[in-house]
């Protein structure tokens, strides 16, 4: 009658032999599995190396985020101008005097949004030669800046994609770039010191030769939040939104909106 | 451990038996050749992917840190803009050709930068409280910004501490500092000015191309100072004065 301890010292003795059974037994791998598994591994490697390079890239596509917020905050920056110079000017709100408001001298189109209404979309345009001198019958050409109604609904946003970047640079929003020579740089043209400028041309102006487009478009939304021809409203308050869009280096929709609620402070 | 392979394989070989351990198949020449070659295979696209990691990390870093520059630069403008006006008293001197800059009013604008409202290497602020006043001035063939802060003490006009007569950096003339960017480089500054008159002057009431509140369009062209950082980037903007 074996022991305990017998038992035990048999058990390990036979777990011992098994293993060595199973070792001996054992296949190692053969040349096409080593090929395959190392295979298998080197395109998972390299992969997530790829990827975490276009990540890395990517964050670096800041850069033109910043051009695009630049953008951006000169749509918002306008329409604030406009509102305080309308002020200064004596006129009312939304650029409209007296009675008639039917044109406004920001753009006819900018007197609707006096009174609660769906938000609209506008381009900026720039006059960057505006008259030094005006009176009230050649205001316009003093003015540096003005809206432009663009047939464009806040359904776009709804699945922003590229090609609703491609619809936005249809109807008229996309941002040229202008650049000229400047002979107080050295004159190296364009590429060079040149002087540049980025602009929005109208649907009915005709494209400067120098200007090239960029992958910039822009709008400027509008929505009424308040009218004083409400019974309860004690000032008019407009919701300016200035949208600037473009695609990544990996060609991915990209949008900065720059958001203020403007009131009428006068 | 090492020691017990080797005595083993030294017993095995006086006893006769061939030097395999315990009598297990060794690998042969061709199968560790083979096993070498496909190691290196994958360790070269593992190390090229490895190192084209390393220099999209290091290119993106210093993109970071000239992008971090631009910030810095931008939101200076932005703050001596917003928090100041245009300084339409030095600018509306252009127009005058026997200036007497000794006098106390004329101090602070600087005789010899560059005068004119309309885009102009050099912008001139002044606070909301009217005491002190900073000049941004941009040289084209130095590719230099240069800065200058007064402050008005005792209806004097003194330059502001760190700013001194007679110091100049970077070519940027006497009582500028430059401002200095370890890897941004500013290829073009200018400054346009609108309305082109001081809207509260006197004689500009009359004409309503004055009447409009100031703003500064600014348009900034840089690059990179880093050889392995390549870009040109055009910033505008448009920054109204909130005073």
């Amino acid at each position: 009658m074996p022991t305990g301890r017998q038992n035990i010292a048999k058990g390990r003795q036979l777990q011992k032999n098994r293993f060595r059974k199973r070792f001996k037994q054992a296949r190692a791998f053969t040349l096409p599995e080593v090929i395959v598994s190392f295979s298998v591994l080197a395109m998972v490697v390299t992969s997530a190396a790829g990827l975490l390079t276009v990540v890395i890239r990517t964050n670096a596509d800041n850069v033109n985020s910043l051009v695009a917020n630049g953008l951006a905050q000169e749509g918002l920056e306008s329409v604030r101008f406009m509102r305080d110079s309308n002020a200064l000017l004596g006129l009312d709100f939304d650029g409209t005097k007296g009675t008639v408001k039917s044109q406004s001298i920001w753009g006819a189109e900018w007197a609707a949004t006096n009174v609660l209404g769906p938000s609209s979309y506008y381009l900026l345009l720039s006059n960057f030669e505006p008259q030094v001198n005006c009176g009230v019958n050649n205001l316009a050409d003093c003015l540096p800046v003005s809206l432009k109604s663009v047939d464009i609904t806040d359904d776009i946003w709804t699945e922003f994609n590229v090609i609703s970047l491609e619809q936005l640079a249809n109807a008229g929003a996309r941002v040229y770039l202008r650049e000229q020579n400047n002979e107080q740089n050295g004159g190296q043209g364009s590429g060079g010191n040149g002087a540049f400028r980025y602009m929005q041309i109208g649907p009915n102006d005709s494209q400067p030769a120098d200007a090239r487009p960029t992958q910039y478009s822009r709008l400027i939304r509008l929505e009424p939040l308040q009218s004083t021809d409400e019974p309860d409203a004690v000032v008019d308050v407009l919701r300016v939104s200035s949208i600037v869009t473009w695609a990544d280096a990996n060609g991915r929709p990209r949008k900065v909106v720059l958001t203020s609620d403007l009131t009428d402070w006068k | 451990m090492i020691k017990k392979i080797i005595n083993r394989t030294v017993a095995a070989k006086r006893s006769g038996h061939s030097g395999r351990v315990g009598g297990l198949a060794g690998f042969t020449l061709i199968e560790l050749l083979l096993a070498i070659s496909i190691f290196m295979v994958f360790m070269l696209a593992a190390t090229n992917s490895f190192l084209e990691i390393i220099r999209t990390q290091k290119t993106a870093n210093e993109t970071r840190l000239i992008y971090a520059e631009l910030r810095n630069f931008v939101d200076y403008v932005t703050n001596e803009t917003r928090e100041g006006a245009i300084d339409y008293f030095c600018y509306q001197q252009d127009t005058l050709t026997d200036l007497d800059y000794t006098a106390a009013s004329l101090v602070r604008c600087d005789e010899n930068a560059e005068f004119g409202l309309s885009a102009k290497n050099n912008l001139r602020t002044i606070s909301a409280d009217g005491l002190s006043s900073s000049i941004i001035k941009f040289l084209p063939q130095e590719q230099t910004v240069c800065l200058k802060r007064y402050r008005n003490v005792n209806n004097s006009w003194q330059l502001e501490e760190g700013y001194g007569e007679g110091v100049s950096e970077g070519g940027c003339g006497s009582g500028y500092k430059e401002f200095a960017f370890a890897n941004l480089a500013v290829r073009d500054l200018r400054f346009e000015i609108l309305p082109a008159g001081d809207p509260s002057a006197a004689a500009a009431q009359t004409n309503l191309a004055t009447q409009l509140k100031p703003m500064v369009r600014m348009y900034l062209q840089v690059g990179s100072k880093i050889d392995t950082v390549k870009f040109d980037l055009k910033y505008q903007t448009l920054l109204t004065v909130r005073n």
